[in-house]
């Protein structure tokens, strides 16, 4: 076990106890207790005669059904009689109140993969503040401030996901609303970004970890106001602001690839105000102004020795005793870190690839900002439209870029100060217009058509000072005229390799992305009745994305450890670059992806649908697209496509419904280079029995997804590990092989949840979800296992609720993680785990 | 997989036979008529759903409703329909229960539901309109007429229920996201899968992504303000501009790579090896445009992982290969 925090013993005992204890509580439950007092307001109801929907009020009494596996997050979804709902209240002033607060505690206890665990499940042991509802109601409506006010909170005392939300409203004046959420956002799914260093590599180092790892917070608040929410002008108002906050990990390439250690902070506000005017019958514009501002301030820094331990990687120290950062890859057969031999006896090669240091910074700030207009109207008896113009010019600036590094790599690479600038915009501007014709009774024309352009001109400017020595344990020379003058031989000198980058490098970049997109949407709609509806139509798109790249590169070659040396790389050869006096060499070189391209598609889709209600009980649906396109920009972007869907719901009995959906989905690019083919399908299927009068509710599902696809692909592997069959697909050599990229996760989805009402004051559920996937990929690197496409995920849960006394509810929930991945581990620590969440709360209403 | 092709003119025959069909239920089902649309005025208005006579005398006013219909007017003074009452301006037509039932005089007098507007006696689309006589002004409902849920038969009392809530927040018959898995059955299982939106959690609503009434974005979407992905909205620093955009971001949009609600693939990726992913665009190849990983790329060394070196794959502001960002 990674992590035991709280050790409730062996697994019969654990549930012996909670069956005692849950039993205990059940016995007092059945116990005679005294009728809830009713209300004032129920007392007079008494004398009433029953309303029509007195029935529907019993009905609420049934047990709710609700999302299996839903309770070890909130408190559960467990309804009980006493809730802040069907609470009579109290009467303060002109509001009545109704709280509901539910306190208790959670246990967690798992073994396996902390990593795992914590990425998908993340519920720790402590107090809970489990879920908290306010809700404040001014029957008269004479309420000073406001009529009402709705506050509710889950989730906080120590749990990854809190929320909070308000809403308050006064009559015709305002209305407003707010929330908060918080999400602890782990991840460390050891897999990904990892280089599944191979066991047969001298050293043998496995790494156990995410490299790109991260533990972040993120916190989404907002706040909105309605003024005169009834009236012919209105006004709207909001403010919501994103902060993604925390620790994160990612790798930087420099000869070798090592772990960063990223502080991490980006902060997201947006404004918006807008106002809405009625001056026509049946119409209505609106305008509204937005602004996003976005900071980030992310840095990055060499992940310290301390830290690469914990991701398995050990601490080495080059022989002047200065620790070394050999990155995380080591295959020794593939020269990684550097070729043998990587140690000198006790200490790292000098020549090795490593980090001494390393730092970057680049703070973003970008805004947004950005207006609309939009109407809406069926002022005319057979024609109604609606519209929207929306245009932005977000400005984003990093106006100083900052990277150090000090390390080692090929051809004397001894480190790089790189500093700069970068700007770019994202102007676009998108226009959508609907409009329904009723061309007679029953036939209707439905014309939608959206254009969608934007362009992001980007530049940046960078200047690149790069140092050269020989090994680790050399100071770099700096060039200068005094130190290194002619003939560019002396030990001050920059000591160079014939292949040695240039010294300086000074890049300048205008990119350029830009799309525009038309489509319009013609749809004939025809109502056979009020219950039988079809629709055919047509779509017609058109995409034309424009991508450039200017570029242009000023390199600068120092002299050093020979006067030739700067006649190296792009300065080569001496003849066509004479030396500058100071015996440098400058030169200005053509970036190698400078160019444009221009892509044009055409789409054509068309659309068909059938939708019956043909009893009151059952409802069927029923459409497919069809879409085809001449062209692609993005390789596995399907030309051709069909997309089925079937839905079907039906209520044989007041307390039964039967639900059914099909979703399949065609895809293909035929074109001979790309060969791709997929689909994914669904078949799902669920039953919901509740009877009105019983004293149980089972919920049921089953879901069958099936997801494939191909493509080919062009790739270089160790000719001994490719896979068989692969050839060339190229006439340049064997260096590239030919192969088929296939996917595929067949999944099966069951769950069952059962809630009972044994008693009237007993409310309990048992659920059981598992996700069962077997899909298999393509595996160009043996060693890689199939990891997560092949696995059993297993979610059981347990509860219970006893209303105590009329406004007490004890409640108690128990849920099971089982993750099981199918395959080896491989060069990593296995991924699964097996964990149990306990929570024990009560609830108080009033 | 067997590729099953289908000429024209089996389309022309589907839709002939779909429309044919129609007709025959049209003729041989039960006339299904609405109270309030068996005749005159009121069956036009029923039939139009969002027009309301002016006429002030055919309005009684919510106090005489709630002396039958006790329990319906005490929810619907609990609820946020109550402040029609306040809306003077626009005539009894638009205040109170008649705000959406229709003028109630001849049913008050006569005691016969055929006098008045009931709801469960309107199509999806009549009943909708009425709700959308005051709901459809601001950008949130004004295409739910032409939305896929009305599309679908789906209109407003399916999801919301004025007199008996489970939520009485926006009247939901039921919370999210139990209320979008009633139908959308197969979306349910990705949010139960290893890696997925923490929307069974409470966290996120399925409404905060889609939105429920329809807009003018396929899948229902929602948007940025400046009209960018709705993914942006909570993934801020995703969002650029970028100096060097990575293009099919922009273009395709995040689900190029990822599956959004769920999956299998940690960062809901579309594949389980991040190399896979990148290979299958930056190939050799006639016929796009992405440059292909270099012969220096031995996929069974550790070039397996491209993340590992090109970890500002969203777009960067300082190297043209994503090495940094």
């Amino acid at each position: 076990m990674n992590s035991k925090l709280l050790n409730l013993g062996t697994w019969p005992s654990r549930l012996l106890l909670l069956g005692m204890g849950l039993s205990g509580l059940t016995l007092f439950a059945q116990a005679p207790s005294d009728e809830p007092a009713p209300a004032p307001q129920q007392q007079a109801d008494k004398d009433k005669k029953p309303a029509p929907a007195a029935k529907k009020t019993d009905a609420g009494r049934q047990p709710d059904m609700g999302v299996a596996v839903d309770s070890g997050r909130k408190s559960d979804v467990l309804s009980t009689w006493i809730t802040s709902e069907n609470n009579p209240g109290e009467t303060v002033g002109p509001w009545v109140i109704r709280q509901s607060a539910e306190f208790g505690g959670r246990f967690s206890d798992y073994t396996g993969n902390t990593g795992t665990w914590d990425t998908f499940v993340n519920l720790g042991t402590g107090p809970r503040l489990l879920e908290y509802t306010l809700d404040m109601h001014s029957p008269t409506h004479t309420g000073k401030f406001f009529d009402d006010l709705n506050f509710s909170n889950f989730g906080y005392g120590g749990d990854p996901n809190n929320v909070s939300r308000i809403r308050m409203q006064k009559g015709k004046i305002y209305s407003l609303s707010g929330g908060f959420r918080r999400d602890q956002n782990i991840f460390d799914y050891d897999l990904f970004a990892n280089p599944l260093n191979p066991p047969t590599s001298v050293p043998n180092v496995p790494i156990l970890n995410s490299p790109h790892e991260f533990l972040v917070t993120r916190r989404m608040s907002d706040v909105n106001l309605n003024l005169f929410p009834v009236s012919k002008v209105r006004f709207k108002m909001g403010w919501s602001r994103v902060v993604n906050e925390g620790t994160s990990f990612s790798s930087d390439h420099q000869g070798t690839d090592t772990l960063i250690l990223q502080p991490t902070l980006n902060t997201t506000d947006n404004y918006n105000f807008g106002v809405s005017l009625r001056v026509l019958p049946r119409t209505n514009f609106n305008y509204d102004q937005f602004y996003t501002f976005y900071k980030g301030d992310t840095t990055g820094t060499l992940a310290p020795p301390s830290v690469m331990n914990t991701f398995g990687v050990p601490s080495f120290t080059l022989s002047n005793g200065a620790p070394v950062n050999l990155g995380l890859v080591f295959n020794s057969a593939a020269n990684s870190p550097c070729a043998a031999p990587i140690f000198t006896g006790a200490f790292v090669t000098p020549t090795c690839n490593g980090f001494l240091s390393y730092d970057r910074n680049g703070r973003n700030r970008n805004d947004f900002p950005t207006e609309q207009f939009s109407f809406q109207s069926n002022y005319f008896e057979r024609v109604d439209f609606s519209g929207r113009l929306n245009y932005s010019d977000a400005e984003a600036s990093t106006p100083s870029t900052n990277e150090l590094f000090n390390g080692q790599k090929s051809n004397n690479f001894r480190g790089l100060a790189l500093t700069g600038g970068a700007l770019s915009h994202r102007i676009s501007v998108a226009g959508d217009f609907a409009t329904t014709v009723r061309l007679t009774e029953k036939l209707k024309l439905v014309d939608s058509f959206r254009y969608d352009a934007f362009r992001i001109p980007g530049l940046w400017n960078l200047a690149t000072a790069n140092f050269f020595a020989a090994n680790m344990l050399t100071t770099p020379n700096l060039f200068s005229p005094a130190t290194c003058p002619p003939p560019f031989t002396a030990a001050t000198c920059p000591q160079h390799a014939a292949n040695s980058a240039a010294d300086v490098i000074v890049d300048l970049r205008n990119d350029y992305l830009g799309q525009k997109r038309k489509a319009n949407t013609l749809m004939l709609e025809y109502d056979a009745t009020k219950r039988i509806t079809a629709h055919v139509g047509y779509r017609f798109e058109r995409k034309e994305i424009t991508q450039r790249v200017d570029a242009v590169q000023i390199q600068t070659f120092f002299p050093g450890p020979t006067a030739a040396r700067a006649n190296r790389g792009a300065c080569a050869p001496a003849a066509a670059h004479p030396l500058n006096p100071d015996g440098t060499c400058t030169t200005l070189v053509a970036v190698a992806d400078v160019g444009s391209d221009f892509v044009q598609i055409n789409g054509h889709t068309g659309l068909i649908g059938f939708n019956a209600r043909l009893r009151d009980n059952l409802r069927i649906s029923a459409d497919a697209e069809f879409f085809t396109a001449d062209n692609v920009f993005f390789r596995v972007t399907p030309r051709h496509s069909q997309d089925y869907k079937v839905r079907a719901n039906y209520r044989p009995k007041d307390w039964v419904t039967l639900s059914s959906a099909v979703r399949i989905q065609e895809t293909r690019n035929t074109t001979a280079d790309i060969g791709g083919l997929g689909h994914n399908r669904s078949f799902a299927f669920s039953g919901a029995f509740a009877p009105a009068e019983a004293k149980w509710a089972l919920d049921l599902s089953y879901d069958y997804n099936d997801i494939f696809s191909e493509t080919n692909i062009c790739f270089t592997a160790s000719t001994n590990l490719s896979p068989p069959g692969t050839i060339s697909c190229t006439a340049s050599g064997p260096t590239f092989l030919s192969g088929l990229s296939t996917y595929s996760d067949v999944s099966h989805f069951a769950s069952g949840t059962l809630y009972l009402k044994p008693w009237k004051r007993v409310t309990a559920g048992g659920g059981y979800a598992v996700t069962s996937s077997s899909g298999n990929t393509v595996i160009l690197n043996p060693i890689a296992p199939t990891g997560p496409l092949a696995v059993n995920y297993h979610l059981p849960t347990a509860s219970v609720a006893i209303d105590l006394t009329k406004n007490l509810v004890y409640k108690a929930g128990w849920n099971y993680y089982d993750y099981n991945e199918k395959s080896l581990a491989g060069p990593t620590l296995p991924r699964d785990f097996r964990g149990n969440v306990f929570m024990v709360s009560v609830r108080y209403s009033m | 997989m067997a590729k099953v092709k289908l000429n024209t003119s089996f389309w022309v025959a589907v839709v002939v036979l779909m429309f044919g069909a129609c007709r025959i239920a049209e003729a041989t089902s039960a006339p299904f008529t609405s109270p309030a649309s068996s005749s005159g005025k009121q069956g036009k208005e029923a039939k139009s759903g969002n027009e309301h006579p002016a006429d002030p005398s055919q309005y009684v006013g919510t106090e005489t409703c709630i002396t039958c219909h006790e329990e319906q007017g005490k929810s619907f003074d609990r609820g946020p329909h109550w402040k029609t009452n306040l809306n003077k301006r626009q005539g009894p037509e638009y205040q109170g229960c008649e705000s959406c039932h229709g003028p109630g005089k001849a049913h008050a007098e006569a005691g016969d539901t055929d006098k008045i507007v009931r709801f469960g006696g309107l199509s999806r689309e009549e009943s909708s309109k009425r709700c959308l006589t005051c709901h459809e002004f601001g950008e949130e409902h004004s295409n739910f007429l032409r939305s896929q849920h009305l599309k679908n038969n789906v209109g407003c009392v399916d999801c919301h229920s004025v007199h008996s809530p489970k939520v009485n927040r926006q009247l939901l018959k039921a919370t999210q996201p139990t209320l979008c898995y009633s139908c959308h059955l197969e979306v349910k299982p990705d949010f139960s899968r290893p890696f997925h939106h923490r929307v069974n959690e409470g966290l996120i609503a399925c409404s905060n992504c889609h939105n429920q009434h329809g807009g003018f974005l396929s899948h229902q979407l929602r948007a940025t303000a400046a009209q960018d992905q709705v993914c942006f909205t909570c993934h801020t620093d995703k969002a650029g501009p970028f100096a060097w955009e990575h293009a099919p971001i922009k273009t395709e949009g995040c689900v190029a790579c990822h599956t959004p609600h769920g999956s299998n693939n940690p960062r809901l990726l579309k594949r389980s090896n991040v190399n896979l992913l990148c290979l299958e665009c930056h190939t050799l190849t006639v016929d796009a445009p992405a440059p292909a990983a270099p012969s220096f790329h031995n996929q069974a060394q550790k070039y397996q992982a491209c993340t590992m070196c090109h970890t500002a794959i969203h777009g960067s502001n300082s190297d043209r290969v994503f090495f940094k960002p």
